[in-house]
């Protein structure tokens, strides 16, 4: 690893101007866990000179809290604590399940929602500092002809990684917005526009700015009779990255689907929100078959690359299971 | 046969602790890499970023101004006066593969001084896909000459088949060619006929404790090699011969190993003594896990066909075999033990048997845990159960009919010895789960069974004890303890002088001073020096008697050892203790010899070991994913010397069949990149993944182990992908010919069937 210099700012006025003074804005990075950083360090992927610890940073922290309004989510909050939290659990399942999912028990109890959204590919050209790639600012893609049955089945970016984050997908399905800060102030940003696929321009997995900090996240409360699942499927049955994951939220009023929000993970470089799907949902009468076609519908314009066709059948298959799950009866 | 009078174990036959834990458990025991010499160097290894490419040169300028690095040697700084350079200097042929050693004051500078490393090389086509090496005009492994490494097959097996002169395409280091009867006529007598291409992947030992050494010249002259190794005396002679040495002049210090399973032979010792001695101060090398994965020794991956015949009556009538593995960049890979074993467990009237290995740009390949036997296992089982299926009949019936028993013809010629398939079999045929394979089928799970042999391994061993002054045995070995199988020699020891398992101790000298006993491995470590340490107790024990009986006024014949003491049999009240014979021994007076008991054995008749293993299963069709449910283990171990110990290694060689069978495979890109250097991509099973396992010890004793054991400790890691490929097919209907049969390729074998249909 390369020698860096480590910051432990305590007010959030410092800590954004650190990051403002970096012109480049890749010199001087935010450090939460590090369970993603440091990694990217080591394999010396990123090379900041400065990191700016946030666990000191007052406005920061890792609240969990319910309110009438609905649920808001610390950035620091660690995907431990969500995955345990009473009213995650009882009213946010898809997130809890996300979050339980990830990663191992070690990593949780390090591994924070605010850096869990921002961590980068697990595409392994991109993790090999010996292999130049598009992402890494480089001229081409090696995945796209080469060892790609981990990659993206949806062609929208020059870039044919996933997003590797669980509960990016669980967070978009449950409506939830990202508080962001930066020098000038506060906004507010949906989940589902907080993902934006890289573009040559601008060769990250999401909109938020070099000089700019996730406060948390707030969660609408939820509707009556509406329930919300994520699964995932790997390689093996712990300790690995989604093949594909699937995060659903369902309301059912009087045996009628009112509302559906459906985002597939570890499909493209950011988590795909089926609206096709939610669309038809609406209104109809939750069924097998049903589901069935909401499956097909999710992958209609999936391009499988040379080796990951299977993840198509992934994908159709766990839409299908997470909706019947969603609306099963309880119990 | 070791002599041994009819009377009832004590010892022997005992589930006690195993003697090494509660230092490992409590975090006391010291590996190599906690060793810490004044003057030490870490050592990092500045790896080849190519497969294959052509070296222009490499600039250690900006590396050596690092503050704390003491040197950045190259393959001309080592003082190399035999064999091979560790460090490639013009043709690099693996990713990973050494080409410089950073030598700096902290593992941290040392590494921070990798990166400043500057390679000028010119990357050149690999071969990395056995298509690609047998391509006509298809790319060469390397331009300079290969170097062959013969004794290392021969320590795993004694019965390695032998590689016929001829010319061989490029590539192509050996083949094999086994035939008996007349493989035309078998097929034409066939009312049946099935034909399988299995395939699996290059898969590491996954090991706990990557490799590691550490290399002192001593202020006398010679060199100290502390080292995780298997192969104490392979390592001594090899550090001797590469500095140009005397093998006393090299002394090994027997370090704990934290995980061998053949991996560790001798990997970097040599590299690490050159670059202590280019230096003059001690080295230490601890191989990153992502080191680890690029340039350790993991076990080759193959490809097998296998035609097999039967008539309606049940019988085999013909097997047809071609083999082929994939090595590393030199030869090393288990072709004869393979071959061996896919003709090997039935009888096969008339048979061909081919097969060649090829060396390609990756690692060396290493032994990996029964080397050879999984792939073969799991070719030849799948296919008995294809035939078994064509015919109509029961897999398990089929098999009885046609399994191997003492006498049958072994394909290099050579009978099979007093071996126990065939209870193994009938063990497993008892079971609930294979008596209620019907009723689970309606479930929708499925139940296969599968088959795993191992010929048995064999090395001359010694041994020798001391009656200390505290009336306790010390046990002097040359072998190291893998897997608690000193406690086997302290219960054996126990068992043979007639005193308790905890007065024993069991204490593994260097390479300078231990008994010779050859390297650790091939499940023969209880078979050999487990003889020889009954021996040398034997030995012991007579010349105690000897003394008793002098000092008792009584025939050495009527005395017995009992609670500690000599004493006339059936007369407590005339005794001596064995701590009174130890002062006696050792006092100016005393006039009778010190008690120093020797053993030696040379066995030259392997005890081959059976295991037959069942699985239910079930597969999610949607995703893939394949449930392990119920897993019983049936093994034959001649008899149990620690029971305990043993189902330990069946727990353990079970975990590794599944991870073969279901997660663990070595990616590399076609550029011979590997993608799969870590344990985050390279899927080794957590404990969630291993379903409980039920443990039948079957015991058909061996003729020549000590009472009877048989190597134990190869035969339960062998079944494992058979039998839950098996499972697999008795629960879907489709025979996955790949492992690890990882969601995406179940899911893509349950998609070409449904479109087959
Ligand atoms: C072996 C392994 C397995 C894993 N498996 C999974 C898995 O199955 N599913 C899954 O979802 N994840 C998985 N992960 C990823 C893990 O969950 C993430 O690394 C973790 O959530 C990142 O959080 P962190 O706090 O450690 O972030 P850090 O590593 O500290 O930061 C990550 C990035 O976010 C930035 N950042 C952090 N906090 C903020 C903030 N508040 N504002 C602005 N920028 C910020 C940092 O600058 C950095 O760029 C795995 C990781 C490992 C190492
Ligand atoms: S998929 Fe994206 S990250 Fe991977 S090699 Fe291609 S551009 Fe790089």
């Amino acid at each position: 690893m390369r020698p860096f210099a480590y910051e432990r700012p305590e007010s959030i006025t410092v800590a954004l101007s650190r990051l403002g003074d970096d012109v480049d804005g890749a010199a001087v990075r935010p450090l939460a866990g590090g369970t993603d950083l440091l990694t990217l360090m080591k394999a010396d992927i990123v090379a900041p000179h400065t990191l700016i610890d946030l666990k000191r940073v007052v406005e920061l922290d890792d609240r969990i809290e319910m309110t009438a309004e609905g649920m808001t989510i610390g950035a620091l909050a660690t995907l431990a604590q969500i995955e345990s939290h009473p009213d995650i659990v009882g009213s946010y399942a898809a997130l809890a399940g996300a979050a339980s999912q990830a990663a191992t028990p070690q990593l949780r109890n390090m591994a924070t929602i605010g850096g869990n959204v921002l961590q980068r590919p697990r595409c392994w050209y991109f993790r090999d500092p010996q292999i130049s790639c598009w992402l890494k600012g480089g001229d081409s893609c090696p995945a796209r002809d080469g060892e790609n049955a981990h990659h993206a089945i949806f062609q929208d970016s020059p870039c044919v990684a996933v997003h590797p984050s669980d509960s990016a997908a669980a967070l978009i399905a449950l409506d939830a917005t990202v508080r962001i800060r930066g020098a000038s102030g506060e906004r507010a940003v949906s989940a589902g526009q907080f993902f934006a696929l890289p573009t040559d321009e601008h060769r990250l997995e999401s909109v938020l700015g070099p000089d700019e900090l996730i406060l948390g996240f707030t969660l609408p409360a939820p509707a009556a009779g509406s329930r919300s699942v994520y699964l995932k499927a790997m390689d093996r049955k712990t300790w690995a990255f989604a093949l594909v994951g699937v995060a659903a939220s369902v309301t059912v009023t009087g045996g009628t689907i009112t509302d559906a929000r459906v985002v597939l993970g570890g499909v493209e470089p950011i988590p795909r929100r089926l609206i096709a799907v939610e669309e038809l949902l609406h209104g109809s009468v939750p069924s097998d078959d049903l589901f069935r076609r909401m499956g097909e519908l999710a992958v209609v314009d999936a391009q499988p690359l040379s080796q990951n066709g299977y993840k198509v059948d992934l994908a159709r298959a766990l839409v299908t299971r997470a909706l019947a799950d969603a609306t099963a009866p309880a119990g | 046969m070791v002599a041994t009078e009819p009377r009832e174990l004590r010892s022997v036959g005992q589930r006690l602790k195993r003697i090494d834990s509660p230092k490992k458990l409590t975090g006391q025991e010291r590996f190599t890499g906690d060793l810490r010499l004044p003057g030490m160097l870490y050592a990092r290894l500045v790896g080849s970023p190519y497969a294959h490419a052509r070296i222009n040169g490499i600039d250690t300028s900006a590396a050596l101004a690092v503050p704390g690095v003491a040197a950045v040697l190259l393959a001309a700084d080592l003082p190399i006066r035999e064999g091979e350079n560790p460090l490639a200097s013009d043709e690099a042929i693996y990713n990973g593969q050494p080409l410089a050693i950073v030598l700096a004051e902290s593992e941290a500078i040392a590494e921070d001084a990798v990166l400043l490393v500057d390679i000028d090389a010119e990357p050149l086509d690999p071969v990395t896909s056995i298509e690609e090496a047998l391509r006509e005009g298809g790319p060469q492994t390397r331009f300079s000459a290969a170097h062959v490494d013969e004794a290392e097959a021969r320590l795993h097996n004694s019965d390695a088949g032998a590689a016929e002169e001829k010319v061989l395409p490029a590539n192509v280091t050996n083949t094999v060619d086994y035939r008996r009867g007349d493989i035309a006529k078998g097929f034409a007598d066939a009312d049946q006929v099935v034909e399988l291409t299995i395939t699996s992947e290059q898969v590491h030992q996954g090991y706990i404790e990557p490799q590691v050494t550490l290399v002192a010249p001593s202020p006398l002259g010679k060199l100290d090699v502390y080292t995780s190794t298997q192969g104490m005396f392979v390592v001594q002679n090899k550090v001797a011969q590469t500095l140009g040495l005397q093998a006393s002049e090299v002394e090994v210090h027997q370090m704990p190993v934290g995980g061998g399973f053949g991996g560790k032979f001798g990997l970097n010792e040599a590299m690490v003594a050159l670059a202590a001695v280019a230096v003059n101060r001690p080295v230490l090398l601890q191989l990153t896990r992502m080191e680890d994965f690029l340039s350790a020794n993991p076990a080759p991956a193959c490809e097998i066909r296998v035609k097999l015949g039967g008539t309606s009556d049940g019988f085999i009538t013909a097997l047809q075999a071609d083999l082929t593995f994939l090595a590393g960049i030199a030869p090393s890979s288990p072709l004869g033990i393979a071959a061996i074993l896919v003709g090997g467990y039935y009888r096969f009237p008339n048979m061909e048997i081919t097969g060649q290995e090829i060396i390609s740009n990756r690692p060396k390949s290493g032994a990996y845990r029964a080397p050879g036997a999984q792939q073969a296992s799991l070719a030849i089982e799948a296919a008995i159960d294809e035939l078994a299926r064509a015919l109509g009949k029961d897999p398990m019936d089929f098999r009885l009919q046609n399994c191997a028993v003492e006498g049958d013809e072994r394909p290099n010629g050579g009978a099979w010895p007093r071996i126990g398939l065939k209870e193994t079999l009938e063990a497993i045929r008892e079971h609930p789960i294979w008596q209620e394979r019907e009723a689970i089928r309606q479930r929708g799970h499925g139940v296969g069974i599968g088959v795993g042999g191992w010929p048995g391994g064999l090395e001359p061993a010694t041994a020798v004890c001391r009656l200390d002054a505290d009336g306790k045995l010390t046990m002097m070995l040359g072998s190291v303890d893998l897997n608690g199988s000193n406690t086997g020699m302290a219960q054996i020891a126990a068992e043979a002088l007639g005193i308790e398992t905890d007065d024993v101790n069991i204490n593994v000298g260097t390479s300078s001073s231990a008994p010779w006993s050859g390297s650790t491995g091939g499940s023969k470590i209880t078979y050999t020096v487990g003889a020889a340490v009954q021996r040398a107790a034997e030995d012991a024990r007579k010349q105690i008697l000897e003394i008793a009986a002098q000092r008792l006024e009584a025939s050495a014949d009527d005395l017995e050892i009992a609670d500690g003491n000599v004493q006339v049999k059936g007369v407590p009240s005339s005794s001596i203790s064995l701590k009174q014979i130890a002062e006696l021994s050792m006092s100016g007076d005393g006039g009778v010899d010190p008690v120093l008991g020797r053993g030696a054995s040379a066995i030259t008749q392997a005890a081959p070991g059976f295991a037959v293993h069942m699985a239910e299963v079930s597969v999610d069709e949607l995703t893939g994913e394949t449930t392990i449910h119920r897993y019983v283990a049936a093994q034959d171990v001649g008899l149990a010397i620690n029971p305990a110990l043993v189902e330990d290694q069946i727990h353990g060689g079970v975990g590794q069949g599944i991870g073969w069978a279901l997660y663990e495979g070595m990616a590399y890109d076609d550029a011979g990149q590997l993608m799969t250097a870590s344990l985050m991509d390279y899927a080794i099973p957590k404990a969630e993944m291993i379903p409980n396992i039920e443990i039948i010890l079957v015991q058909v004793p061996s003729e020549h182990g000590p009472y009877g054991a048989k190597g134990i400790g190869e035969p339960p890691a062998v079944p494992g992908a058979a039998v839950i490929t098996n499972a697999i097919r008795d629960a879907t209907g489709v025979r996955v010919t790949h492992i690890p049969v990882r969601p995406e390729i179940m899911a893509r074998a349950l998609d070409s069937a449904a479109a087959a249909d």
